[in-house]
């Protein structure tokens, strides 16, 4: 663990009720490298984060998730990061997750490793059916489209090696991110690891529409590229 | 005789070409784009005046009517427009986020020589 440098990064949109804890916990299990970005969030997300002498990038305006991991990934590289891990802000991640997810990296058996809520099936009991649905739509979805398999395309726990994370190119600003890197991890022929997360649903995260949205970006995207 | 129609699409072709004209005598449009646009604009003055022209183009391209023309055509055009569109939002897009990643750096940058 030490002799790797492992940046964490947290994009954060409203986040006051839990990036404190987040944070908080991070740090606890031995992550001290944290980066959030805060994306334009109109709460006290941003200064309850500079409270816990973290690394705050401010977006002046919302951008959405993508630019936000965008920023984040590029100022970890340029703090010279190692490993780099994309971790949520709402206290759906375990912190103690963190130490597996990057172990196939350190091992060199891959570039990018996904932290999948579909692998392990006494995880999936506390995600709704909704979710599931949707979740399995957009695999297929990100498949169809880009010919990349995953368990799970839209988690947002992840780790880059340094050489993936400045290999992969991300242009899509909002939700649809998490598609597009899975699919860039295909198209520039990374090697790709995956491994079982348990996801804690506290609040309400992205709605049906917001699923539905994220579809019609991507089938846009497809067709204009 | 022309017909309402007629008149009204004559009067709102005539309003654009002033417009496009003034605009490239003010210099707010190239050369090429201004004949481009003059020459889509006369084309569809011609058509509006003598609709029954469009029947040679139509047999050309096997259509029966000359409305199938203008209005394959006219969707054509309107596709390419909006794909246009598309591309300029997305660049658009791209570059605002860039702009507030170098913001987001430079204000972080400042805030540490202040400490």
């Amino acid at each position: 663990m030490a002799e790797k440098n492992v940046w964490i990064v947290i994009p954060a949109f409203n986040e006051e009720a839990t990036i404190k804890q987040v944070i908080k916990s991070l740090k606890k299990h031995g992550w001290r490298n944290i980066i959030v970005v805060d994306d334009g969030s109109v709460d006290n997300t941003p200064s309850i984060a500079e409270r816990e002498d973290v690394i705050v990038l401010k977006h002046i305006i919302n951008r959405g998730l993508g630019a936000a991991l965008g920023t984040g990934i590029k100022a970890a590289l340029d703090l010279g990061a190692d490993i780099i891990v994309t971790f949520d802000a709402d206290l759906q991640h375990k912190p103690e997750d963190v130490e597996r997810l990057i172990k196939p990296i350190i091992q060199g058996r891959a570039d990018v490793v996904i932290g999948s809520r579909f692998l392990n099936k006494e995880y999936l009991k506390g995600m709704p059916l909704s979710k599931k649905i949707g979740n399995i739509g957009l695999n297929i979805i990100t498949y169809l489209l880009f010919g990349a398999k995953t368990s799970d395309s839209q988690s947002g726990m992840r780790a880059f090696s340094r050489k993936a994370a400045q290999t992969i190119s991300i242009k899509t600003n909002r939700m649809e991110v998490s598609s597009e890197i899975i699919a860039e991890v295909a198209r520039k022929k990374l090697k790709k690891a995956e491994i079982p997360i348990k996801a804690i649903y506290l609040r309400k995260g992205q709605s049906v529409w917001d699923g539905f949205k994220i579809l019609g970006k991507l089938i846009l995207k497809r067709l204009m590229e | 005789m022309l017909s309402l129609f007629q008149v009204l699409a004559l009067l709102f072709i005539l309003v654009l070409l002033v417009k496009i004209t003034l605009k490239f005598k003010n210099l707010k449009m190239g050369l090429g784009e201004y004949l481009l646009w003059v020459l889509i604009w006369l084309l569809l003055l011609i058509v509006v005046v003598f609709p029954a022209m469009t029947f040679i183009p139509a047999r050309w391209l096997g259509l029966s009517r000359g409305v199938d023309v203008v209005v394959y055509l006219s969707i054509g055009f309107l596709f390419l427009l909006v794909y246009n569109l598309y591309l300029k939002i997305e660049k658009i897009e791209f570059e605002i986020t860039t702009l507030v990643r170098k913001i987001s750096f430079k204000n972080f940058k400042l805030n540490e020589k202040k400490k």
